[in-house]
């Protein structure tokens, strides 16, 4: 039986139950969800001593106001959204004791968009196609699937281990600073052979895009020089699967960024950002710019597997102070 | 992404079809999972377990034995007739489709009506088909931009493509009509997804009046889905 952990006094702007994401059903037309800042969702999971698949809050913007119903550990991870606990700063990417009857809260946002909180055992909603994800476009998934609001009680699997622990801190040299300009990392295609070589690719490479208040978890619209596609050809294919960080190109040349509540489209796709820097985007908001970097599959494969390492490395840091 | 040919074609759907199943029943380490389109198979790997050489290798692979392998239509595909208003609030679309064609829209019913569609993939939510091939005459495009907000139920169309929409989600085709019925339903026990990849659908106008009644049974919970099955 799992028991309540969390009564929501105030539920924050937008605020809802992620995992790592809903695998192995979008051939059934289902989309990935989850957290979109995996770093910080994965980091939040091992200060707290959970495995990198259970289940924590994505926060956006303003975050939630909350009743501690029972001692337990806590990771506050991501933007920064000026955590609070009983109304005093709290540290973040450390893992934090608090007991019953604390309220945790936060305040203005200082730094990128999106906060992470994990708990100690991870939070315990049923699961939808083996994942706890909230998918907010079909109303799937998470608590109810939808984000949070007042007086939702959230649970967690019971743990033996629940209280006894220890603090972990992630050193700061590996805390992320979030740019509002980001250079993107992007591989070119699958559609890239639609651009005109000019008006098109070089447009694309060479311009600086605005996210716009569209922005959310199924895309993120651009604004900025349009991308023109290659006369007589048309700017929509037959419905093709999509993956996040695919960057595709309607008819009025403005690019859209499909996130993880997409999974399939009839718009050209450009180029595809790497899966390294996703997590960057999830840090954007309205207003911030963006600059495309072209590099090969070789480099992006690279890139991953340092950071990968990176990432393994500090687990392994933090299981050992345990 | 792999390429099997450009168009809208049964034959290029059935081979990805056998080549998705081929690459299940491989169960290539690294492969983490893969999703089919009109013309494309997409691929989800994970480079720590697998090079890009070795994928492509074992891709290669498969793509030989699918030689080897009868590619043909389903055996369990049935035939659906589907039950739709069209135009007003059910099909929003209808007039503009109508007028871009410079037809009747009456005649733009007949039209539509008349092929047998295939369904060709699940996209945008979990048991959302899409189907195909549209008539050329009555081919459209799809909406410059795409509705923030499309109801369940709702027929559309974009170029020689028809999606019946099983969420309310936005979409980017052009609105001609809504049917009563509810094509994925994850509570009904028999055929919680209505449409199997390879069924072959085709299309039958009501009137609002009929649209309540189907509606309500549906609601209620006792319309029996085996009555728009042929056989």
């Amino acid at each position: 039986m799992s028991t309540p952990i969390f009564e929501v006094l105030k539920p924050g702007f937008l605020t809802t139950v992620q995992d790592r994401g809903r695998f192995y059903y979008q051939c059934m037309g289902a989309s990935l969800s989850g957290a979109l800042d995996s770093f910080s969702h994965r980091i939040g999971n091992f200060l707290v001593g959970n495995s990198e698949d259970a289940a924590g809050l994505e926060m956006t913007v303003a975050g939630p106001t909350m009743r501690i119903l029972q001692d337990t550990w806590i990771a506050i991870t991501g933007a920064n959204i000026s955590p609070k606990k009983d109304g005093l700063p709290l540290s973040m990417w450390t893992s934090v004791k608090v007991e019953e009857g604390n309220i945790i809260s936060f305040g203005p946002l200082k730094e990128g968009c999106r906060g992470y909180l994990a708990v100690r055992g991870g939070i315990s909603v049923p699961l939808v196609m083996g994942s706890c994800s909230t998918d907010l476009r079909l109303k799937e998934g998470g608590k109810e699937g939808r984000p949070l609001q007042t007086g939702d009680l959230l649970e967690i699997e019971p743990s033996e281990s629940r209280y006894e622990f220890i603090e972990k801190a992630l050193s700061p040299e590996w805390i992320p600073c979030y740019g509002s300009n980001p250079t993107l990392r992007v591989i070119m295609g699958p559609q890239a052979r639609y651009f005109d070589k000019e008006t098109g690719i070089k447009t694309f490479l060479e311009s600086e895009y605005v996210v716009t208040p569209k922005a959310n978890r199924i895309g993120y619209r651009l604004d900025g020089p349009a991308i023109l596609h290659k006369e007589g050809l048309e700017a929509s294919i037959p419905t093709e699967a999509c993956c996040p960080g695919g960057i595709q190109v309607p008819e009025d040349g403005k690019p859209i960024i499909l996130m993880v509540e997409q999974n399939g489209g009839g718009y050209i796709k450009i180029a595809t950002i790497i899966s390294s820097d996703f997590d960057l985007i999830a840090q954007l908001k309205p207003g911030d710019k963006i600059r495309f970097g072209k590099i090969s599959v070789a480099k992006a494969h690279q890139i991953l597997k340092k950071r990968e390492k990176i990432i393994q490395r500090l687990k392994a840091r933090l299981d050992s102070t345990n | 992404m792999l390429e099997f040919g450009m168009g809208i074609s049964p034959k290029i759907n059935q081979r990805i079809r056998v080549f998705f199943d081929l690459i299940r029943e491989a169960n290539i380490p690294g492969i983490i999972e893969a999703a089919p389109g009109f013309r494309t198979l997409l691929i989800y790997y994970n480079p720590m377990l697998i090079g890009l050489k070795a994928l492509k290798e074992k891709l290669r692979e498969v793509e030989e034995r699918i030689q080897t392998v009868e590619v043909k239509p389903h055996e369990d595909s049935k035939k659906v007739t589907i039950p739709v208003v069209y135009g007003g609030e059910f099909g929003p679309d209808l007039d503009f489709v109508a007028q871009f064609h410079g037809m009747y829209k009456e005649d733009l019913i007949e039209l539509f009506q008349k092929p047998e569609y295939s369904v060709y993939m699940y996209g945008l939510a979990p048991g959302h088909p899409l189907l195909a091939a549209l008539p050329r005459k009555i081919t459209t495009p799809r909406l410059k931009t795409p509705r923030s907000k499309v109801p369940v139920g709702t027929i559309g169309i974009g170029n020689r493509q028809i999606g019946i929409y099983t969420h309310e989600a936005p979409g980017g085709l052009q609105l001609i009509g809504r049917t009563p019925l509810k094509i994925y339903e994850p509570k009904r026990k028999n055929l919680p997804l209505f449409l199997d990849i390879g069924d072959m659908v085709k299309f039958k106008k009501i009137d609002e009046e009929q649209y309540r009644q189907i509606a309500q049974r549906v609601e209620s919970n006792k319309e029996d889905m085996n009555c728009y099955i042929e056989g």
